[in-house]
């Protein structure tokens, strides 16, 4: 990891992955891209007192599609060179509160804009700038595993970008651009700081960051994080339907 | 959306309050209707960090270091920082912190809010002493830079104000350098209290860190057990910070009889021996030096689901010999053991902090288990000694003193209603509502 990319770099993982990629490459060179400078900076301010590594911040939204690609040309230009990049980290998501969403379309817009839409649309203009051996990690959840009852808007947003990220995995194979999917199960960050965050499920935003740093150095194509949710999210995608309907999951 | 929580603190005390949790300094914001307690890692012992039925702001996701001056020896970072966070960047760099307590668990704001002291009273103060300045967001929506030259009464009363004059979102400390993480330790067996105000009085010109651990079980008359402390960075070694590494962990609460007075009894002979053993020169981590509980995490849950107290006080030097004694002397009376019983010497440097507690004189740190109504009794009967001394009694520890206990321990009236003035009107805490005999948000 040399040239490094980061969308939605405020969010806990995504910092907390910042952080990980310079513990591990500290030559590494990074660009942050949010909607906040402020809070860019704040990143930004504390990877340099830390690390003294090149870091450039960008501020934009990434909900407006049409802007993606100047915006990835001005992240490329900030490493002062037209060499891409080698590892891409997109990690921008969005929960609102499930019930309202599905009861207001108004409501469950931006939840399929911020999770499915964007990614896709940054997916694609990013190519150009990934060349061999490069490596796109994109967060989904294991919400997108099976729609649930208890957060089936967010659920089929992370399913659908799923689906998109196999079908670019194997589609850039013969590039040699790996793709993973990184599928997180609780994770202790703003998102979900309303919920009771107790019991043994709930994983630390660094935990996920370390995870996923492996999994993009050993080429991995889908990662459950922490690793126990590939078991839980098994025995949930095994239940049959005619079961599955009648839970409350 | 949100909800109400449960919190423990340290020494299982228990509150529901609604959580707030910004991940950024700019999206700190006060609850709307509810008081709110800005609180970090939880380590205050009674109900100062608790604020049961209102909002508690947590600083924890604000751990950013902002900017690092090593020339002048300043750090400023985001208030939610802990010691163990700030400790594992400054120690490669040859530097640490000016005053740290008895866990790296604590957070920056912590530190302040509680004007914290440290092995290092007796040749630093206490942390405020340290602390240049700090941003302090009311709920009137203003952000204020304090410091001595700037809102200095402002500076002054957050300076121990237990968070109760808004949130604390940086702080800029001087940090002092050091050559070597490791500290040359020396351990001196003691018997009774005259040799260790002799040791005490003899430490403190030669050693920065000095502290004593005593075994109340052994107090009969002048007769005290105990291991004094001694230390200093050594000049020469390794700058090695000691991360936490696979660490003992207490998984649950443990029976209430698991501490009784045998098992305390049993413990403190170990600990005993165990200085023995060691007792002399040595060269130690500073880990094990200043954080030995730290390698259990959780200790806490060793008393039980009915909790513990913890009792701190000081005396000032005039009364300090007979006091300590009378103290102890109650205690034996009273047949309860403590099981961690600290003595140390504050020295003359005195807190700025409008109610700060360091101040000179002896401090003593006792843990009792809840045992109801006859700890409380054993605590009024201290508290009677404590004050006809005139010392003072720690709130970052307690969990039960009355008004007049709080008013004596602040230093009078006068202190009170000078900090009243500064004292965000929007903000409060379970120990703020209890000390003042407030009553409980509905």
């Amino acid at each position: 990891m040399k040239r490094v990319l980061i969308l939605g770099a405020t969010s806990g993982i995504a910092e907390a992955f910042a952080h990980e990629v310079l513990k591990r490459f500290p030559q590494a060179k990074l660009c942050l891209v949010s909607r906040k400078l402020d809070k860019l900076q704040s990143i930004r301010d504390d990877l340099k007192v830390r690390f003294s590594s090149e870091i450039s911040v960008v501020a934009a939204d990434l909900n407006e599609f049409s802007a993606a690609p100047a915006l990835l040309k001005q992240c490329a230009l900030s490493f002062g060179d037209e060499l891409g990049f080698d590892t891409v980290l997109i990690a921008h998501g969005f929960m609102e509160d499930e019930k309202l969403a599905q009861e207001n379309f108004v409501k469950a817009l931006p939840v399929l804009a911020t999770n499915y839409i964007s990614p896709v649309a940054l997916c694609t203009y990013l190519i150009p700038y990934l060349g061999e051996g490069a490596a796109l990690g994109v967060i989904s959840s294991v919400a997108g595993d099976r729609g649930r009852p208890s957060n089936f808007v967010y659920g089929s947003a992370k399913a659908g970008l799923q689906a998109y990220l196999s079908g670019l995995r194997a589609k850039l194979f013969v590039k040699q651009i790996h793709v993973l999917d990184i599928r997180p199960g609780f994770v202790s960050t703003a998102m979900t700081a309303h919920l009771d965050r107790s019991g043994p499920l709930w994983a630390t935003p660094e935990k996920v960051a370390a995870d996923i740093a492996n999994a993009l150095v050993k080429r991995k194509d889908v990662l459950y994080t922490p690793w126990f949710w590939c078991a839980i999210m098994f025995i949930i995608r095994s239940i049959p339907i005619r079961i599955f309907k009648r839970l409350k999951l | 959306m949100a909800q109400m929580q449960h919190f423990t603190s340290w020494g299982l005390r228990k509150a529901q309050s609604e959580l707030m949790a910004p991940a950024f300094r700019s999206d700190a914001r006060l609850h709307p209707r509810l008081t709110t307690l800005p609180v970090g890692l939880g380590r205050s012992y009674g109900d100062s960090a608790l604020n049961d039925g209102g909002a508690v702001l947590s600083n924890l996701s604000l751990k950013r270091i902002i900017s690092f001056d090593s020339a002048a020896g300043l750090l400023r970072a985001e208030s939610g920082a802990s010691f163990y966070d700030l400790l594992q960047f400054l120690i490669p760099h040859g530097f640490f912190l000016p005053v740290v307590p008895g866990t790296q668990y604590v957070t920056l704001a912590g530190a302040v809010a509680n004007d914290i002291h440290g092995k290092n009273h007796h040749r630093a103060g206490n942390f405020g002493r340290h602390v240049m300045r700090f941003e302090l967001l009311r709920s009137s929506g203003e952000k204020i830079v304090c410091s001595r030259e700037e809102n200095a009464e402002l500076f002054r009363a957050t300076i121990g104000g237990l968070g109760l004059t808004g949130f604390i979102s940086w702080v800029e400390i001087s940090v002092p350098k050091i050559k070597s993480s490791i500290i040359d330790q020396e351990i001196i067996p003691f018997d009774n209290l005259d040799d260790y105000f002799d040791l005490a009085e003899e430490s403190d010109l030669t050693h920065e860190f000095t502290m004593s651990w005593i075994d109340v079980l052994s107090s009969r008359g002048n007769d005290l057990r105990g291991l004094y402390m001694r230390g200093n960075f050594a000049d020469q070694g390794a700058l090695e910070f000691v991360p936490s590494g696979k660490l003992l962990r207490v998984p649950f609460d443990l029976p209430d009889f698991t501490l009784n007075n045998f098992s305390v009894r049993g413990f403190n002979s170990l600990y005993a021996l165990k200085g023995n053993f060691s007792k002399g020169l040595s060269k130690i981590s500073y880990r094990p030096f200043f954080f030995p509980l730290d390698s259990v995490l959780h200790w806490n849950r060793i008393y039980g689901h009915s909790g513990f107290y913890q009792y701190q006080l000081v005396i000032p030097p005039f009364h300090a010999r007979e006091a300590t004694r009378a103290l102890l002397n109650e205690i034996t009376l009273s047949g309860e053991g403590s099981f961690l019983a600290v003595l140390k010497n504050f020295g003359k440097i005195e807190s700025e902090g409008l109610l700060s507690f360091p101040r000179e004189g002896v401090t003593m740190a006792l843990d009792f288990r809840d045992q109801g109504k006859k700890t409380l009794e054993l605590f009024d009967k201290l508290d009677r000694i404590v004050f006809e001394a005139g010392g003072a009694l720690y709130p970052a520890k307690d969990g039960r003193m009355n008004h007049a206990a709080f008013v004596n321990s602040v230093g009078g009236e006068d202190h009170l209603q000078e900090f009243a003035k500064y004292k965000d009107p929007k903000f409060s805490s379970s120990f703020w509502r209890r000390v003042m005999n407030e009553s409980s948000p509905a």
